[in-house]
């Protein structure tokens, strides 16, 4: 079974089940896995979220509760520890001029093998280019 | 005589309030004012007579005439026979320092209906007891509450399955670590057979939620466009920009 590497777009959808044809049929098939610096940037995201229609009016701390549950990842769902990348992260970062987030997901995928999906809608030419130039498979999913 | 001349009510009341028999009797009927005021509010609103209001609640006109309801004791039968019968929810917001008789535990405001907590029901008359029981009124030493309720005028069905649970029902966990799921929502959520349902512990309380369910709360705590909008605004972050 193929791997992929999500961001964090894409991990959303996942954890929320608002998956695209595209997305599912990704997922079906393939083994998850994410960046530390994705998945941060996601919790970032959540902790400091309003809420909706049905958690607007839940107090910031329960909002923030709700999300901590939600975010616990699956066991299937992967993430290579620093210990193992951290040094190809920091080599990416300065040799291609990514943020360390583009240089994690880019050395991630090189280290599993695996493909690097990003959302449509925010597809660096940053991580691109660093992709391409590891030898990455690199690929844009809509929602 | 001017306007500024005159007393206001929080004045007079305030002076009554000096003598026991009136605070007593204020304490007395609380909430009996507060159905009262409810009804008449509604009926304003709806801009209907009180023969009209009758009509809707299925009951003779004088059942509910606002006077005779804010003239009653709150857990006698006829005001929890009104709140009962319009499934009605009446916001009663008390303070235990002033309402003696009716007060929250933690001596908050309180909604009536959803937990109001009244004196012991030991301690009410015999005849309280029985007429609250017609009433639809169930109590035990701390708690009274009503069933069927709902904000009065809502269309709210009142079958066997689909009618809306009281605000706080208290079921037991087994040994084993058990619970059950009310009747009427084993239906809506089509469970009469029984299934999985989703449970999330959130500390605070345990969100049960139909199978499936769960994960689309994170959907409605972010969405996809607020998460892209947050990305968006970390273009300047060296670390978790998307570059």
């Amino acid at each position: 079974m193929s791997r992929v590497v999500l961001d964090d777009h894409l991990l959303r959808d996942v954890l929320a089940g608002e998956q695209s044809r595209q997305l599912r049929r990704l997922v079906s098939s393939s083994e998850l896995a994410t960046t530390n610096m994705y998945y941060v940037r996601l919790c970032k995201s959540v902790v400091g979220a309003r809420g909706g229609a049905l958690t607007g009016a839940w107090s910031a701390q329960r909002r923030r509760e709700l999300g901590r549950r939600l975010l616990e990842l699956p066991d299937s769902v992967l993430i290579l520890p620093m210990r193992l990348i951290g040094y190809r992260v920091a080599e990416l970062a300065e040799s291609e001029r990514v943020s360390t987030l583009g240089a994690e997901a880019v050395a991630s995928a090189e280290h599993l093998d695996a493909q690097l999906c990003v959302w449509t809608g925010d597809d660096g030419p940053g991580i691109r280019h660093a992709a391409r130039s590891a030898g990455v498979a690199y690929r844009t999913v809509s929602t | 005589m001017k306007l500024k001349d005159l007393t206001s009510s929080d004045k007079v009341l305030a002076r009554q309030w000096r003598d026991p028999s009136f605070k007593a009797e204020w304490d007395r009927t609380a909430v009996a004012r507060a159905v009262a005021n409810r009804l008449v509010a509604y009926r304003a609103k709806e801009g209907i007579t009180q023969t009209g209001l009758a009509r809707r609640l299925g009951m003779k006109q004088p059942g509910h005439s606002t006077a005779r309801v804010g003239r009653s004791q709150p857990f006698l039968g006829h005001p929890c026979q009104v709140v009962w019968r319009a499934r009605t929810r009446i916001p009663y917001r008390g303070d235990a320092a002033r309402r003696g008789n009716v007060t929250s535990p933690a001596g908050e405001p309180f909604e009536m209906v959803s937990t109001t907590v009244p004196a012991a029901a030991s301690d009410w008359p015999s005849g309280q007891r029985d007429n609250a029981s017609r009433a639809g009124v169930r109590g035990d030493a701390r708690h009274v509450r009503f069933r069927n309720w709902a904000i009065l005028g809502a269309e709210a069905p009142n079958t066997k399955y689909t009618q809306i649970m009281e605000a706080i029902q208290r079921y037991l966990v087994s040994a084993s670590g058990q619970m059950s799921v009310p009747a009427a929502v084993r239906h809506r959520w089509h469970l009469d057979k029984g299934g999985p349902v989703d449970v999330i512990d959130l500390g605070f309380g345990v969100l049960t939620v139909p199978a499936g369910e769960a994960q689309r709360l994170l959907g409605d705590l972010l969405s996809r466009e607020e998460h892209a909008n947050f990305v968006a605004s970390l273009a300047d972050d060296p670390d978790l920009a998307t570059t």
